[in-house]
């Protein structure tokens, strides 16, 4: 269980994050959702634990800032994309904490060829990760991830760079894990992606939390209206799912 | 499944094919020397049999070339080792050992202990040169303040201390002329101060250096990534950047208190076994380290045969080798990347 | 200098006796002081004549002139080559004479070792050169010189200085070779 309070984070002059007080427990999936500049991938930051704040964040009840001895995977939006290193050996990252110095167990290279086949990646391993696509990109990610075995996952928009179809591949990778125990938090621009995936929602507004709660709950609420200045609309499907749609500009329903 | 499926990351073969390549340029950097002696008295010798070598060739073998030899090894693997670490922590290609000043803090101290006009720091140029190695990088240091939220700033300041050594130095020679030439051939570099001395405390700084750098190696690839990102895959940063400068530093100031500034070793190296393997994880430091010893091992025979009795500097032969091999690298890599 | 319209008179090393005396006698005649300088040039030439005349070796010597610790050292081409040739003694430096254009190639251990000099002249002695560090370098103690106690310290501002007092280097190397 993740325990937020009271969270302001300050760089230089600028506020970041005001009051942001929040409880993410354990083996869920939470959403990030917000118009850009809300402060999502701050709060991600804090709770990796590299981002220095005041107030209290807890992680099981130690303190989460710079705190080395948990477990958890950060995907971020913006990787730093070494020149002349192998996607193989990109994934393989992913066990530097648990192989040790020296060279990479077996066990280890097992568990990569298998990450790389779950996320397609298999036959590319030896490929300059700096030659990738977008999308494999991600996927290489994503698999450096997955190969952590985290008992935390924090995804900062991992498929704004996917056409719909690996969107639908890494969603659902990411929904085996959270069946296999772990828990995710992501961000996304696509609240009905969010709805869709996530067990809670947590909107955010200028380094606020506008409101929290369950999926279903959020999408449904008058408040997520306001937050995107009315300008969504949310339908239900017929099998009850919702979906969020922008409205056109002087289109009143 | 099986694990035939993923081959390892670094194939342990190169660095084996490195190690034979060294061994084969030790033993042709001990058989070669003004005074002949048959190689195969040399080869027995070093396989304990009964070898007919008169006194004198014996001292020549033991007490001569082969403390030059080991103590070239060691200076080349501290100098390869040290840049690519470097070259990796300033995510910077064109980085060097002697990018924090030590070089310059390094000439400084061993144009004091020349000019000294006592002349009795002769004996302690070493000293003299390892101290203004390490204190020029934590001047550097204490300048840049930021520590390691910028590295390019401890870079900087790493110039500006380097330049003012420089100037200090020059300035003191200017004061000394007839220190000019002494000093003028350590900055060249000269591996012929070796003896078992010499060897014995360079091997224990130069081993404890490496060891240090190879245990971290692998996290080392992780300061390719974005601090978060690193931070994430368990590996601490700035830790890891303070252990690996320290580290290599400590290797750099001993191998510069050992034999003087011998340059372009620490670029060549490791741009010579990435490139041709393809490869910049520093995985690659043992075969970096082993290339490195094998490179100035040769070069040193290099030093010692071309211009034979005399000795030629050798840093003059490691820039001479080094530039048009070093371009050599460059194009192949522009090649493959286009 | 020339430009401000003062005389300059610029003085080149001198690479052979024949070049020191006539730069001693070229200085004085700018200076006016003709005889002195005959007079100082024949003293000189006297001296150094006695000096090689007396302690000259009949058999030919090995030497190696140190001038620091790295063995680089001055050939026969040089001025303070040629002094010691004077006195029939044969310079190890010659070997790589072809390495250094100006005279002062640095020899390897090795090969002096190869060498084995009768004399060892240490012009670093003010860096703390000395018989004793000689002898303890690898393989050195075998080395003629070291083992007859042939090493010699030559004094610091000597064969540096290039006028009258080149008759005491004369002077000092004849003492340090002869037998007596």
């Amino acid at each position: 269980m993740i325990i937020l309070e009271n969270i302001n984070l300050t760089l230089g002059n600028r506020g970041i994050l005001f009051d942001v007080n929040a409880e993410i427990p354990d083996t869920t999936w939470t959403c990030l959702v917000g118009p850009n500049g809300a402060g999502k991938t701050s709060l991600l930051k804090v709770i990796l634990g590299t981002s220095p704040y005041s107030g209290s964040a807890t992680d099981n009840s130690i303190e989460i800032y710079r705190n080395h001895d948990r477990n958890v995977a950060f995907v971020p939006q913006h990787p730093q994309i070494p020149a002349g290193m192998s996607v193989a050996e990109y994934v393989m990252l992913g066990r530097a904490k648990k192989d040790g110095w020296g060279t990479e167990s077996k066990s280890s290279r097992n568990l990569v060829a298998d990450t790389l086949k779950l996320t397609g990646l298999f036959g590319m391993q030896s490929q300059m990760i700096s030659h990738l696509s977008g999308g494999e990109m991600q996927r290489a990610l994503i698999a450096r991830a997955l190969v952590q075995e985290p008992d935390l996952i924090l995804l900062d928009e991992p498929t704004s760079a996917l056409d719909l179809h690996h969107q639908i591949a890494v969603l659902n990778s990411i929904e085996i894990l959270k069946q296999r125990g772990v828990t995710i938090i992501s961000t996304m621009h696509d609240i009905t992606l969010a709805a869709m995936y996530a067990d809670h929602i947590i909107v955010m507004q200028n380094g606020r939390i506008l409101l929290s709660g369950a999926s279903a709950q959020v999408v449904h609420s008058p408040e997520l209206k306001s937050a995107f200045d009315n300008r969504i609309n949310v339908f239900t499907l017929d099998s009850g799912r919702p979906v969020v749609m922008p409205t056109k500009d002087g289109l009143v329903d | 499944m099986s694990g035939e499926e993923l081959r390892s990351i670094w194939r342990w073969q190169i660095t084996l094919f490195a190690a034979l390549l060294l061994l084969v340029i030790a033993l042709l950097g001990i058989s070669f020397g003004p005074i002949h002696i048959p190689f195969t008295s040399i080869l027995r010798s070093f396989l304990g049999m009964d070898s007919h070598l008169s006194e004198q060739d014996r001292s020549v073998l033991f007490d001569i070339r082969l403390p030059r030899v080991i103590l070239a090894a060691l200076v080349g693997s501290a100098l390869a080792t040290s840049g690519a670490v470097y070259q990796t922590v300033f995510r910077n290609p064109l980085a060097d050992p002697y990018l924090l000043g030590a070089a310059a803090g390094a000439g400084l101290g061993a144009t004091i202990a020349i000019t000294n006009s006592h002349g009795n720091l002769y004996g302690l140029l070493p000293a003299f040169a390892f101290s203004g190695a390490i204190l020029a990088v934590v001047v550097s240091f204490f300048i840049s303040g930021k520590f390691f939220a910028e590295p390019n700033s401890l870079l900087l300041s790493g110039i500006a201390v380097g330049s003012f050594a420089t100037a200090v130095q020059t300035y003191l020679q200017q004061r000394h002329s007839a220190s000019l030439r002494p000093v003028y051939s350590w900055i060249l570099g000269e591996l012929t101060a070796a003896s078992w001395q010499v060897v014995t405390w360079s091997a224990i700084y130069i081993g404890v250096a490496l060891i240090i750098l190879l245990i971290v190696a692998k996290q080392l690839d992780g300061l390719m990534l974005t601090d978060e990102e690193a931070y994430s895959l368990g590996i601490n940063p700035n830790k890891i950047r303070v252990i690996a400068v320290i580290a290599a530093t400590l290797a750099t100031a001993t191998a510069v208190a050992a034999s003087g500034l011998i340059g372009f070793v620490g670029i060549v190296v490791p741009h010579l076994v990435r490139g041709l393997t393809h490869r910049v994880t520093n995985r690659a430091l043992p075969t970096i380290a082993i290339t490195g010893a094998a490179f100035l091992v040769l070069a040193d025979l290099g030093a010692r045969t071309l211009l034979s009795p005399a000795e030629l500097p050798i840093g003059i032969i490691t820039a001479f080798v080094g530039a048009p091999f070093f371009l050599f690298v460059l194009r192949r890599k522009r090649l493959i990347n286009q | 200098m020339r430009n401000l319209k003062i005389a300059v008179y610029v003085e080149h090393t001198p690479n052979n006796l024949a070049e020191a005396y006539a730069e001693i006698s070229q200085l004085a005649s700018i200076t006016s002081h003709k005889t002195q300088a005959a007079k100082v040039i024949a003293s000189m030439k006297t001296a150094i004549a006695q000096s090689i005349a007396t302690k000259k070796l009949r058999k030919s010597s090995k030497f190696f002139h140190e001038l620091d610790n790295t063995l680089y050292s001055a050939t026969s081409s040089t001025f303070i080559g040629k002094v010691y040739a004077d006195f029939n003694l044969t310079n190890i430096a010659d070997g790589a004479a072809t390495a250094d254009d100006g005279g002062y190639p640095q020899l390897q251990s090795e090969y002096i070792l190869k060498s084995d000099p009768q004399f060892i002249f240490l012009s670093d002695g003010e860096f703390g050169e000395n018989a004793k560090t000689v002898a303890a370098r690898p393989g050195w103690a075998g080395i003629s010189a070291v083992a007859f106690n042939k090493v010699v310290i030559l004094p610091s501002d000597i064969p540096s200085r290039w006028g009258p007092r080149l008759v005491d280097f004369y002077q000092f190397v004849g003492n340090s070779i002869s037998t007596n």
